[in-house]
């Protein structure tokens, strides 16, 4: 009798939502850096500070998502390493 | 002329799309073009550091979707080497809001010249692939610094080494990226492929993640310093994000080693005009 094989590998679509969060925020900061760049005065200031802030933020969620899969896959070293590196992005939070 | 269109925020968008098309064809990011170019139309370099940033956290961002659905990208590699590197931009932004403009300006022709130099004299394949592997999916292996990505339909293992050396070089690229606001992978990546073995796509794909997390750092500093013109910011993004895009798309269509040695000229010649004016 034949047998089916191997499902396919667990691993495949892991980071599926990080993937998804990724896409949307590349979608959003570029359509509000469009709204920053050519809507009037008013409404492009705060909009350019929120596009700012957003390509500072996305990098550091990242690090956080992956930080918080690692301590829950047991994967104690990365997950450290994850914890280290958010100190010392908070750490230039508070430099001048 | 120039000068004023380049501070017009739709000015600086078509600048930030050029200098962010090539940078990514070219494999050196674009905030090392643009960073010199705005400085040679009259941008303060103290100014223009946070626009490079910004400029390397758009190129980052819109790199990453398509590197982590490819599995190349190896974030467990990243991180680590980004604790020294983030540490490095932290010290090096705090410099440069203390170093004179001069000394800026030809540190900034410094690192033109450098990344013309790596732009030129980057190489082609070091781990080859191996059968063995040949149902395992691009990815990296939880738990270890090693991992695996397909090349021409067949896998490629590969396993990162000298990581201490790794980290220690890792400082010197984030002191670079603080002070002259550029990302750095043309450090990073030779850093990863050459002393660390890692391969080259690999090597790059876990620069372009570590960058974006180095500018995030950076402007941080720069925030608290009062250093960042959001709206000329939001321009940058917008031209990074679209050029980083082109540029990627560009890539594979285009034969990359004339377009490494095209780039190289042009940063080489930036450099000498910049050290001239310095």
């Amino acid at each position: 009798m034949m047998s089916d094989g191997p499902g396919p590998d667990p691993r495949i679509g892991r980071q599926a939502r990080l993937l998804r969060f990724l896409r949307v925020m590349v979608a959003v900061i570029g359509a509000l850096a469009a709204v920053a760049v050519w809507a009037p005065k008013g409404v492009a200031a705060p909009t350019a500070w929120v596009v700012v802030a957003l390509v500072v933020a996305t990098p550091i969620v990242r690090v956080a998502w992956l930080t918080q899969r690692w301590f829950r896959k047991g994967d104690r070293r990365f997950a450290l390493a994850g914890t280290a590196l958010l100190a010392v992005i908070a750490a230039a939070f508070s430099v001048r | 002329m120039l000068s004023t269109v380049a501070h017009s925020p739709p000015g600086l968008v078509l600048a930030s799309v050029i200098m962010a098309t090539l940078g990514t064809l070219g494999g050196i990011g674009g905030a090392v073009l643009l960073v010199p170019l705005l400085v040679l139309l009259g941008y303060d370099p103290w100014q223009a550091a946070p626009l490079g940033m910004l400029s390397v956290g758009a190129g980052s961002l819109a790199a990453a979707p398509r590197q982590l659905d490819a599995g190349v990208a190896h974030q467990r590699l990243g991180v680590t080497l980004e604790i020294p590197s983030s540490i490095g931009a932290i010290v090096g932004a705090l410099l440069s809001g203390v170093v004179a403009r001069s000394v800026l300006v030809r540190f900034l022709a410094a690192v033109a010249l450098g990344a013309a130099i790596f732009g030129g004299r980057r190489k082609g394949l070091r781990n080859h692939p191996q059968k063995v592997f040949v149902d395992e999916p691009a990815g990296e292996w939880p738990g270890t610094l090693a991992g695996a990505y397909h090349l021409n339909g067949e896998v490629v293992p590969y396993q990162a080494r000298r990581v201490k050396a790794g980290l220690v070089a890792m400082i010197g690229a984030g002191v670079v990226s603080g002070l002259a606001g550029v990302g750095g992978g043309f450090i990073k990546t030779p850093v990863m492929s050459e002393i660390m073995h890692v391969p080259v796509k690999v090597a790059a794909a876990t620069s372009t993640f570590t960058v974006g997390i180095t500018s995030a750092t950076t402007l941080l500093v720069f925030a608290g310093q009062g250093r960042i013109d959001t709206t000329a910011g939001a321009a940058v993004v917008l031209g990074g994000l679209f050029g980083g895009t082109l540029g990627a798309w560009l890539a594979g269509r285009l034969a990359p080693t004339r377009v490494r040695t095209v780039l190289s000229v042009l940063l080489a010649v930036v450099a000498v005009v910049m050290a001239v004016q310095g």
